[in-house]
């Protein structure tokens, strides 16, 4: 069986029928899609906005009993319920959106490049996220009701659970984002070889016509 | 129907035994459904940046491409690479499309493409431009693997 055959029994392999409704289920699907971008997208925003008004009662009260510490803490957690939408928000807007159109090579870059933006989010997490919300509760907390027994333990079992949050954010960072940005390297890696295989072969070509 | 529905519906028709095979390739068999419906989608949500310069099938294998290489990297699927030794010699008796869908398999997805691209019999200037490579570049890559293919399965 020769490769020829081969090819005319791949094309003519038997294959499912486009439903009527093809155009339409891609349609649905497409906007499935939107819609869950959008859902990502404004969650974090919501979530942010929906705690300012709290945040700013605890800012309002502690200004006027004069406790600095509440203050501060509570100015913290406001500048930080705006600093957390707007990192998102600016991290997603400095990577282009990936056209497949694209050639592998540029496309499998973009994707490396996205892949590598969430990976640095996830291992930076406690810098931007963990740390500045942890110090804002325990200052507002110690503020309000000073160093008791109780504080102390609540405080203790934040401090747990960000230091966990932070685990998993670098596991992800690790097991989800470098493993697709290694893969990504990979099959460039691929591409890249099939190149320069292809001047080894012209080179030396050229070499068996030399005197 | 309005004519961007028009346009796409024909451009679905046009191509959808290719794009079937690519996703069978790509995905598993109770996930190459799912592939091909987001190979459908990222050809609705790209269709109006399709500039022209390309052939409009040469796109689409494209995009069908790029699509496919991120869904197996989403889905942990292993990336292929090492030709299995007993290929074709199991005591079962082996289609040879089965064999050859089993090679296939065993390829990176480059690889695995540039094979693709040819059972479809698309020319080395058309799978050169899907790959962003040089006509030569793909003549020297496809010898080599219909030779290891042949060697394995097609001689004697």
């Amino acid at each position: 069986m020769s490769w020829k055959d081969l090819q005319d029994q791949w094309q003519r392999t038997a294959v499912t029928p486009l439903p009527a409704s093809a155009v339409q289920d891609t349609l649905r699907r497409a906007q499935r899609l939107r819609r869950r971008i959008l859902w990502r997208d404004g969650t974090e925003t919501v979530v942010a906005l929906a705690l300012v008004p709290t945040v700013f009662g605890w800012l309002h009260d502690a200004m006027h009993a004069h406790i600095w510490l509440t203050e501060a803490s509570a100015a913290l957690l406001l500048v930080w319920l705006f600093y957390v939408p707007w990192r998102l928000w600016r991290a997603r807007r400095l990577l282009p959106r990936n056209d497949p159109g694209l050639p592998p090579q540029r496309y499998l870059e973009r994707e490396k490049q996205a892949m590598l933006a969430q990976a640095r989010m996830l291992e930076q997490v406690v810098w931007w996220y963990i740390a500045p919300c942890m110090l804002g509760i325990a200052g507002v907390t110690v503020g309000n009701h000073g160093l008791t027994r109780g504080v102390v333990i609540y405080l203790a079992v934040v401090l747990v659970l960000c230091v966990l949050i932070e685990r998993l954010n670098k596991r992800a960072a690790k097991h989800n984002f470098r493993r697709r940005v290694a893969e990504i390297d990979a099959t460039c890696s691929e591409l890249a070889t099939l190149e320069a295989a292809q001047e080894a072969a012209h080179s030396s070509k050229g070499n068996h016509h030399e005197p | 129907m309005p004519t961007s529905d028009v346009r796409f519906q024909r451009l679905l028709d046009d191509n959808q035994g290719r794009l079937e095979r690519l996703a069978r390739q790509y995905a598993d068999p109770a996930d190459w459904q799912d592939l091909l419906q987001d190979i459908h989608v990222q050809l609705w949500l790209s269709l109006d940046s399709f500039d022209g310069r390309a052939q409009l099938s040469t796109w689409v294998y494209r995009v069908a491409l790029n699509t496919a290489i991120s869904h197996r990297r989403k889905r942990r699927m292993p990336p292929g690479g090492e030709v299995p030794d007993n290929l074709g010699d199991s005591g079962a008796t082996h289609d040879s499309l089965d064999v050859l869908r089993e090679f296939l398999a065993s390829l990176g997805s480059i690889d695995r493409a540039l094979l693709l691209m040819d059972l479809e019999d698309m020319t080395r200037e058309q799978i050169a431009d899907v790959l962003g490579l040089s006509s030569g570049a793909v003549a020297v890559r496809m010898t080599r693997l219909k030779q290891q293919f042949s060697q394995r399965y097609l001689e004697p």
